[in-house]
């Protein structure tokens, strides 16, 4: 090194390897020789070290630093805290461990507590108001609290059961070989593969399986129709069948007849829905669609 | 903060001037101390010998606790150098950094550089492969870039010559360092270069 720095090498005149002040630039600064190095790389500012090492455990701030010249790990010296700025530093630390445990805690617990809360009402919609304080009261509290927050689980968990996606399929599959489906069927009759078209059958099926592919996987419409039957059973149970004695058996009635008439809507929509896919064409360029067109291509639902 | 980062570069830069080496050099851009042009000179029995290179200082606020940011402006043909950008891939200038280093140590870096490349630790890929499996093409592409863009002396290499014209008469609307480029980039291989351009377009 030369002229500048090499006058700093004796230790008379000594230079910051960090900001490169010598003695003479500062004479408040503190110096430190924290590692085995000699000669320009001797002596640094206490003050310039920090903030290297800051820079250096940047990312993490108990990493051990070394000098980057001669790879002497520093020494850092803490003071010691007095007794009530230990215990204090000790809750602090252990907070900080604890709280994402308990944060946790609290949401398991709410959504715990919901869906006991969840069960509880659904026991007095399903079996009448009177029956259903009676059944709360009379049940064991322990077997209550384990029974009523698996209400909504379960009736999440037989939701996922895509039963009017099995039901479609089928129906595609079996539809052209019975003859007589079709006069069952006359609104759809004509519309049927294998019939009018001469669609090759992966078409159909990956039509098919995109179009039921994006209900089956929707979460958020599983978990709301899951948790809204029981209360859409008891409203159509109280609507239709009045004459039904127990509360119970016309909630499970409505349950069951409101699966049934959505099941076949949903079913029917879904068909009409991949029958338009299939039936859909690119226009040539500069063509406009004609009226008579439009109608043959998608008009063929207005029975 | 930018305080010690100032008091330094001066420090530095009288340091520089000071030590007279003829090799490096190091000066303002518009009085602005946190921008500085550096040039080196190629070393000796390498390709890029006799040329000057420059490069574009420019020191980070944090400066000396994060390392200046270097690029050669200067085009040149190098395994760790970009030959588009001329951006570095040195580990002084990134990670092994150390607040002892000063911008002396820096240029003096560059030039160990440019007599020693690391082709297993690129910044340009394509120069790299040439490197290692056509080293006396890139010798010859290294010098040729040399005495075009850094001035280095020297007859220029005629077969090179050649097939730049041709390269030029082919693509009219490319310049010479398109040209250059295009060219070394695909071994001086004239139908690759040209097929590549029309390809781009």
């Amino acid at each position: 090194m030369d002229s500048a720095l090499e006058i700093a090498s004796d230790d008379d005149r000594r230079s910051c390897w960090v900001c490169f002040a010598t003695d003479e630039d500062d004479l408040e600064a503190s110096w430190v020789e924290p590692c085995k190095c000699k000669g320009t790389t001797k002596w640094v500012h206490q003050q310039c070290l920090q903030r290297w090492i800051d820079e250096k455990q940047r990312v993490n701030h108990t990493q051990r630093v070394n000098c980057p010249q001669c790879n002497t790990e520093y020494l850092i010296f803490f003071p010691k805290f007095g007794p009530f700025v230990y215990v204090l530093d000790l809750v602090d630390r252990l907070l900080y461990r604890v709280s994402p445990l308990l944060t946790a805690a609290v949401v398991l617990g709410s959504v715990y507590w919901s869906a006991l809360t969840y069960g509880g009402i659904t026991i007095l919609l399903v079996s009448g108001q009177n029956e259903g304080v009676r059944i709360i009261e009379q049940a064991d509290p322990i077997f209550l609290s384990v029974t009523l927050p698996t209400i909504p689980v379960m009736l999440i968990v037989i939701k996922m059961v895509p039963w009017d996606n099995y039901l479609l399929k089928l129906w595609w599959r079996h539809a052209s070989r019975l003859p007589d489906m079709r006069g069952l069927c006359s609104s759809l009759r004509g519309e049927l593969p294998g019939n009018t078209f001469v669609e090759p059958p992966e078409t159909v099926n990956r039509l098919l399986d995109r179009t039921l592919l994006n209900d089956s996987y929707s979460a958020t419409r599983v978990f709301v129709s899951a948790l809204m039957l029981p209360a859409v059973g008891a409203l159509v149970g109280r609507t239709c069948f009045s004459g039904v004695r127990t509360p119970l058996q016309r909630t499970l009635l409505g349950c069951f007849s409101f699966i049934m008439v959505k099941g076949v809507f949903k079913i029917y929509l879904r068909r009409k829905q991949v029958l338009r896919q299939l039936k859909r064409k690119v226009l040539n360029y500069g063509d406009d669609i004609n009226e008579d067109e439009e109608l043959a291509l998608y008009g063929e639902d207005e029975d | 903060m930018a305080n010690i980062a100032m008091q330094r570069i001066r420090r530095e830069f009288k340091e520089v001037v000071r030590s007279d080496e003829q090799s490096i050099k190091l000066e303002l851009q518009e009085d602005n101390v946190l921008s500085l042009t550096g040039y080196i000179t190629g070393p000796e029995k390498t390709p890029y010998e006799g040329g000057r290179f420059h490069v574009q200082i420019t020191i980070p606020e944090t400066y000396p606790f994060n390392p200046p940011i270097v690029k050669f402006t200067t085009k040149l043909w190098h395994p760790n150098i970009s030959s588009q950008t001329g951006v570095i891939c040195l580990d002084i200038l990134k990670d092994q950094w150390a607040a002892a280093m000063t911008l002396r140590i820096v240029l003096l870096s560059l030039q160990a550089l440019l007599s020693a490349a690391e082709p297993d630790d690129p910044q340009d890929a394509v120069v790299a492969n040439q490197y290692k499996t056509k080293h006396s093409l890139f010798q010859q592409t290294a010098r040729f870039w040399a005495q075009t863009f850094a001035g280095a002396p020297g007859p220029l290499n005629p077969d090179f010559q050649k097939k730049i014209d041709k390269f030029l008469e082919v693509a009219p609307r490319a310049d010479r360092h398109t040209a250059i480029q295009q060219l070394s980039n695909f071994d001086w291989n004239i139908d690759k270069a040209i097929e590549d351009v029309y390809k781009s377009d």
